[in-house]
């Protein structure tokens, strides 16, 4: 009988040379990572564990990110624990305010790659596994205890597959496609504690971008990990960036699967999560006129280059609706500076788009952009739960960053596939 | 070594919840002691198991699939049950964070298939946590649950990650570089 890829990973990990299901493990991990809601938490237990020292500085990294810039002087005073922390244990990466989100910034800045084992302190941890790794979110001891020892039990998990097939039409992206998995496995319900690993021939086509939007929204529906068999894409990608020598695997023709689940992607349209529950799914179609108050694009579902691009591409020549906040948050500074090259910051701003700095924005409904009483905002992000982005009485519906941008302008829920062409103006570059 | 678990089962079934094992009322958990918390152990599942257990009756809990799912980084269901004297929770599988919780916090489990199809409530049991064998005296049925790895055995008899990382890091530091 073959293995996964997830099940390789975690065999190599340990020291083995083959892993089941069920299977408790010792593993050493490649890269540990914690974040400013957190990271004072975790340097706490390291001072409780009596450690002087990390198993290896150079493989830990700590994003200052949810609460970036700072919006309280509580919160300046924790970030400012987190810096002298990691200057006194030599933190190898310590990614500053402005740096941008953890799930967005460790990929691009080659600290997970192809093959390894990754643990972060941070609920949306799959989205690594994009990368062809296996990246685990634990809490806060967890976290510390392998920052000390360079260890962490695991479990190995089943493997839910995903084959892709086909090829996504023009306006629907790989925000449908979660949005999708999401409806048929449910919210914290079938995928709990499995691992879900995406492959087939509709793969190829798939840019680094638009995987990553499906491993980080498999988080929610209850998934220890989410994992892409590395190809061309991945491994052109990860050369450019890596910080170490990497090992890519795939999985075995013959390794066993618990379940598998076809998406035949020529078959989707665009869809949204509605209020309040993660799993409402519907069609952007079903929900077209709903009034909008604001519109966000950002966060470690789709803050990426490519979701301000499309944004960019829709809104080049219009103005948002009249009465409506469009907040643009890029997910890095990779991101941000290439979307400055490109023009497209230059063609939101010109639309009437409010840019933010690198960050998790209003996701958390913490700061730059939250909703008041009764408000309805549209948002490229991955959590609708009542009360996410600000009031308990606000509303937040989820979709494809084409999806929100066509509802800016519109000022209401529009597909991105009916907009009239715009009047006049240009995509720059 | 430690010695084999010798106690009474009581079989809860598929899917119980966090807030199953410990009602959200008794959510200020964080400020009460275990004995205090063992009132809470399943209090809405069977108003009765928190005394059969503090008297001994019942010390193993055996359940279903999925058990304790819900909560993402809730404690108190763990130290609830311990706090109401539960040695062990044998399930035919567990929720990810509860699973992490118990062991870090040193409580045993283990995960058994065809669990709650062998054990009624009242049984004895008699459970080998090294070799991962359990025994089922009123049937003289033996099950083979999966093994926990050396190192989670470790974190059970130390007491908990923190204490089991705490002694491994001193010994590594009194180590002659």
């Amino acid at each position: 009988m073959g293995m996964t890829i997830t099940e390789k990973i975690l065999a190599r990990a340990a020291g083995l040379d083959a892993v089941a299901p069920g299977q408790f493990l010792d593993c050493r991990v490649d890269q540990v990572a914690s974040m400013d809601l957190q990271g004072k938490l975790v340097f706490n237990t390291l001072g409780a564990l009596g450690s002087e020292s990390l198993f290896d500085p150079r493989r830990v990294a700590l994003t200052l990110d949810h609460q970036s810039p700072a919006q309280t002087v509580a919160i300046a005073d924790v970030h400012a624990a987190i810096r002298k922390a990691a200057k006194k244990y030599e933190v190898g990466n310590l990614f500053d305010v402005g740096s941008g989100i953890m799930h967005v910034v460790m990929p691009e800045r080659g600290l997970v790659l192809p093959g390894e084992l990754v643990i972060m302190n941070e609920s949306h941890t799959p989205t690594g596994g994009a990368m062809g790794a296996v990246v685990i979110g634990v809490g806060q001891t967890d976290a510390a205890v392998a920052a000390a020892l360079g260890e962490i039990w695991l479990v190995v998990p089943a493997t839910i597959r995903v084959n892709l097939r086909g090829e996504l039409r023009p306006g629907v992206t790989t925000k449908d496609v979660a949005l999708h998995l999401m409806k048929l496995l449910g919210y914290e319900r079938k995928a709990i504690y499995k691992t879900i690993e995406i492959g087939g021939p509709g793969v190829a086509k798939l840019s680094m971008d638009a995987r990553f939007t499906i491993t980080n929204y498999c988080s929610d529906m209850g998934a220890k990990s989410a994992i892409f068999e590395p190809d061309e894409v991945t491994l052109e990608y990860a050369a450019a960036r890596a910080q170490r020598p990497f090992t890519p695997v795939c999985s075995d023709v013959d390794c066993r699967y618990e379940e598998t689940i076809h998406v035949d992607l020529g078959a989707l349209e665009p869809l949204l999560a509605c209020p309040h529950a993660l799993d409402n799914i519907h069609s952007v179609a079903s929900q077209a006129g709903q009034p909008i108050n604001e519109a966000f694009i950002g966060t470690c579902t789709n803050g990426r280059f490519e979701d301000l691009a499309a944004a960019a591409q829709i809104v080049a020549g219009r103005k948002v609706a009249p009465g409506v906040r469009f907040v643009v948050v890029p997910a890095s500074r990779e991101v941000f500076q290439r979307a400055l090259l490109a023009g497209h910051i230059a063609t939101l701003s010109e639309a009437g788009a409010l840019v933010f700095p690198p960050g998790c924005g209003p996701c958390m409904g913490e700061h730059s952009g939250v909703l008041g009483a009764g408000e309805v905002a549209i948002s490229s992000g991955n959590r609708n739960m009542k009360g996410r982005m600000g009031s308990p009485d606000s509303f937040v519906y989820l979709g494809s960053p084409q999806t929100v941008a066509a509802s800016a302008v519109a000022g209401v829920i529009a597909d991105p596939r009916t907009l009239q062409p715009a009047s006049q103006g240009a995509v720059h570059a | 070594m430690p010695e084999a678990i010798r106690a009474g089962a009581w079989c809860v079934g598929n899917d119980v919840k966090a807030l199953e094992i410990m009602p959200t009322r008794f959510k200020s958990s964080s400020a009460l002691s275990d004995a205090e918390l063992a009132r809470a152990a399943f209090a809405d599942l069977d108003p009765s198991f928190s005394a059969r257990a503090l008297a001994g009756e019942v010390g193993i809990v055996v359940a279903g699939v999925n058990f304790g799912g819900g909560g993402k980084t809730v404690e108190g269901p763990v130290f609830a049950l311990r706090g109401a004297g539960v040695k062990l929770v044998i399930a035919e599988s567990f929720a990810r964070y509860f699973l992490r919780n118990a062991i870090n916090n040193g409580f045993a489990i283990l995960v058994c298939e065809g669990i709650s199809r062998a054990v009624q409530t009242g049984q004895q049991l008699c459970v080998d946590l090294d070799t991962a064998r359990i025994t089922n005296l009123a049937t003289g049925q033996v099950l083979a649950a999966t093994p926990l790895s050396s190192t989670a055995l470790e974190i059970l008899a130390a007491g908990g990650l923190v204490p089991y990382a705490r002694r491994k890091l001193a010994q590594r530091q009194s180590r002659p570089a």
